[in-house]
């Protein structure tokens, strides 16, 4: 049991990974989401941004990873929320680092923190799991 | 709260108009395919867990024509997911988009809207929750 060997305070093993043209590309055909600004810096500077930026959604996906060694121990995802602070440039690398809020017998909540070389702050976010039956 | 249903062919940019609307459900099939391509592109590994992972329902939007979506693009500020239940693939959700609340806040407008996923129960299985904002005109 997770909850026998982590407790409130502790940090999980942070993530770092790249986000690809490839990645983007794939997010963009899976979601159906071709808006120019994540695929030509043309119309990314156009709106402002430095360079062409992931979808905010893509960002989201790739922070759940923090959680995947709980999904391996049974839990299951409650409820995730993320408040987007900063964008995330094509080719970046971002950093992923967890820490738990709370530890239960048959919960975990988690405070998620996403940052990139850019922006020290690009997402807040927070995870609630459960134990699943 | 007495909501409004898209009429297809009609599109606005007031967006005030489609406050409180809500689209027409749409089955949507959670497949291997689509599972394994949203994997792809988030670096999640492939033995990951029996359930989806947690923000795939927003992939969904492509599939349910939302009418104050048309032709717009918006800066996503917030997003919020609340699960009743997991979601694993071969599961169909029928799927909805509600527009809750449209308020002016400085230069922008702040929309507030609802993807919810309900099994055939008619029973909710997610509910995604947005905050998106737009350059007001």
């Amino acid at each position: 049991m997770l909850s026998d060997s982590i407790k409130a305070g502790d940090t999980l093993k942070p993530l770092h990974i790249e986000v690809t043209e490839q990645m983007v590309k794939k997010y963009g055909e899976v979601s159906g989401d071709f808006n120019p600004i994540h695929f030509e810096d043309r119309a990314a500077k156009e709106k402002g941004f430095p360079a062409k930026i992931i979808h905010g959604m893509l960002s989201m996906a790739i922070a759940s990873n923090i959680v995947e060694p709980f999904l391996q121990e049974g839990y299951w995802v409650k409820s995730y929320e993320m408040k987007f602070r900063a964008p995330v440039l094509v080719g970046e690398t971002i950093t992923i680092e967890g820490t738990i809020a709370s530890m239960e017998k048959e919960s975990a909540s988690i405070d998620i923190v996403v940052s990139s070389q850019t922006y020290p702050q690009v997402a807040k976010s927070k995870i609630l799991l459960h134990v699943y039956k | 709260m007495e909501s409004r249903h898209y009429l297809k062919g009609v599109s606005s940019m007031n967006f005030k108009q489609w406050e409180e609307a809500t689209t027409l459900p749409v089955p949507i099939k959670v497949t291997e395919e689509l599972v394994h391509a949203y994997y792809e592109a988030a670096s999640i590994p492939n033995n990951a867990s029996q359930h989806v992972p947690p923000a795939l329902p927003m992939i969904f939007y492509q599939y349910i024509n939302v009418p104050w979506f048309q032709e717009q693009s918006f800066i996503h500020k917030d997003q919020v997911f609340h699960y009743e239940h997991p979601i694993s693939i071969g599961d169909t959700l029928q799927c909805t988009v509600s527009l809750i609340s449209v308020e002016k806040r400085r230069q922008f407008l702040v929309l507030h809207q609802e993807l919810i996923g309900r099994n055939e129960h008619k029973n909710i299985i997610f509910l995604a929750k947005s905050t998106l904002l737009k350059e007001a005109e």
